[in-house]
């Protein structure tokens, strides 16, 4: 009874912070600009729209590699488990799997996220970018998973859906670290999303400062 | 809790009276938040005795939606992940009465369709008295769907056709149906990020169960799986809090 009350409390509070203005207090004149690192490039992620033609080739590319990654990281469950006879049995054939929470709720989400990144990079917005995870991954689990295992309910949802979550959490955290301008940043920046490193990234902006008599000014170049 | 859902129950009424849709539309939108989650188990029409007097569990969680959003409509997918609490568990199988320490994992996937109602602003008057609140409009919806789950019941240790198992689960897959009521936040913008709060009412009965060896976590090992109509029947009470990611 008392759990209850308690819980009912913080909910309600909870309820009121959303009422709430994030700031109160009166500006105040704006401090001395802090120092910055000078960096070469600016990392961030530019939006467009892009053709059926695009889409086909990203769609296809990420199938491709799909069909190359899972029998190189899932090569004893291909070896044992995986034969053309159960290729034919798990078609079209949809399941609750019964894998422990590590696969369904870590690993699943983390290829998710890097799937969601990847096409975050080929300048989807995120909405789209959540639209195309949920087609490569349908795509893996109906025609390529079956080989070894019929395609799950739970990873036809979770992949893209917690994959996008956690995807849009790492995208915020790797450009503060990109954009810090430090090694150790960097590094780990491009760590968590390595499609940042990767030639087809179209959001890394170069920035040039320009100098002139009584003129200061930044020429941006962004390669698409 | 069944205060907070009658007084939930009210605002919502109170919503649904209210001025024009305001927020956006004809858009795809990712929603996220945290589950507080009761169940009941083999309580859905059942008033054998033996079932008396059976603790409640209680779970926590998290929520995801991704939808499309029209003026009023708004239609998609959204699954709950729940952990329950360690308690007592207790519940039949093959007619054979399990009992042992454990928590139950639960996982759903909810097709939904979801109406809202009209727009409620709060009038400038109570406004004014509290400059420093941010008093955003609101509208209620109410959403409803089939609903598919697998539960996962993992007990220490339990006796089942007569052999002690240890690094074992049972897994329940069950269909039923589930119902929520919300208000969510009314903005022009989803990169605003609204926020919502709903209560879900679900309902659920089993049709498939399998014994699963749980040893080796890489390789899952189903020893058997067998049709089990109306061995587990649960009824879960969710409170949730989330907010549109994008």
């Amino acid at each position: 009874m008392k759990y209850k009350k308690t819980l009912s409390i913080t909910i309600f509070i909870q309820f009121l912070t959303c009422f709430v203005y994030a700031s109160e207090t009166e500006l105040r004149p704006l401090a001395p600009e802090t120092p910055k690192r000078q960096n070469q490039f600016y990392y961030t992620y530019v939006d467009r729209e892009h053709t059926r033609e695009e889409n086909l080739n990203n769609i296809a590319g990420v199938y491709a590699v799909t069909w190359l990654a899972y029998p190189l990281t899932q090569l004893k469950t291909v070896k044992e488990n995986g034969s053309l006879t159960k290729y034919r049995h798990n078609f079209g054939k949809i399941v609750f799997d019964q894998d422990e929470p590590f696969w369904n709720w870590f690993v699943h989400p983390i290829s998710g996220s890097q799937l969601f990144l990847f096409y975050r990079a080929r300048g989807y917005s995120r909405s789209e970018a959540l639209t195309m995870s949920f087609i490569s991954s349908s795509l893996f689990e109906f025609t390529v998973e079956i080989y070894t295992e019929p395609a799950s309910v739970q990873d036809l949802y979770q992949t893209p859906v917690l994959g996008a979550v956690l995807g849009l959490g790492i995208e915020k955290l790797s450009l503060y670290l990109l954009n810090t301008g430090n090694v150790i940043g960097k590094f780990i920046g491009h760590a968590i999303n390595p499609s940042t490193l990767l030639w087809y990234y179209e959001g890394k902006v170069r920035v040039i400062p320009q100098v002139a008599p009584k003129q200061v000014g930044l020429n941006v170049q962004i390669d698409l | 809790m069944y205060r907070l859902i009658s007084n939930l129950l009210i605002i919502s009424a109170l919503l649904i009276g209210a001025h024009k849709v305001l927020a956006y539309e004809n858009d795809f939108a990712l929603k996220a938040g945290f589950i507080f989650a009761e169940s009941k188990f083999n309580k859905l029409d059942d008033d054998a005795p033996e079932y008396e007097g059976r603790d409640e569990t209680k779970a926590f969680g998290v929520h995801t939606s991704f939808s499309y959003t029209w003026k009023r409509v708004e239609t998609g997918f959204e699954s709950r992940l729940t952990l329950g609490k360690e308690a007592q568990l207790s519940f039949s199988s093959q007619g054979e009465q399990i009992e042992g320490k454990g928590s139950i994992r639960s996982v759903d996937i909810t097709p939904f369709i979801k109406v809202r109602s009209r727009t409620f602003h709060f009038p400038e008057t109570i406004k004014s008295y509290m400059e420093t609140i941010n008093l955003t409009p609101w509208y209620a919806y109410f959403k409803l769907g089939p609903s598919w789950m697998i539960q996962s019941v993992n007990l220490d240790d339990f006796n089942i056709d007569q052999e002690l198992r240890k690094n074992h689960k049972i897994s329940y897959e069950s269909v039923g149906f589930s119902m929520s009521i919300g208000i969510e936040e009314d903005l022009e913008f989803k990169t605003l990020h609204p926020c919502f709060l709903e209560v879900s009412v679900s309902a659920y009965e089993s049709y498939k169960v399998s014994l699963v060896d749980t040893s080796d976590s890489k390789e899952i090992n189903i020893l058997t799986q067998r049709d089990a109509k109306q061995d587990i029947k649960t009824f879960q009470l969710m409170f949730i809090i989330g907010m549109t990611f994008f």
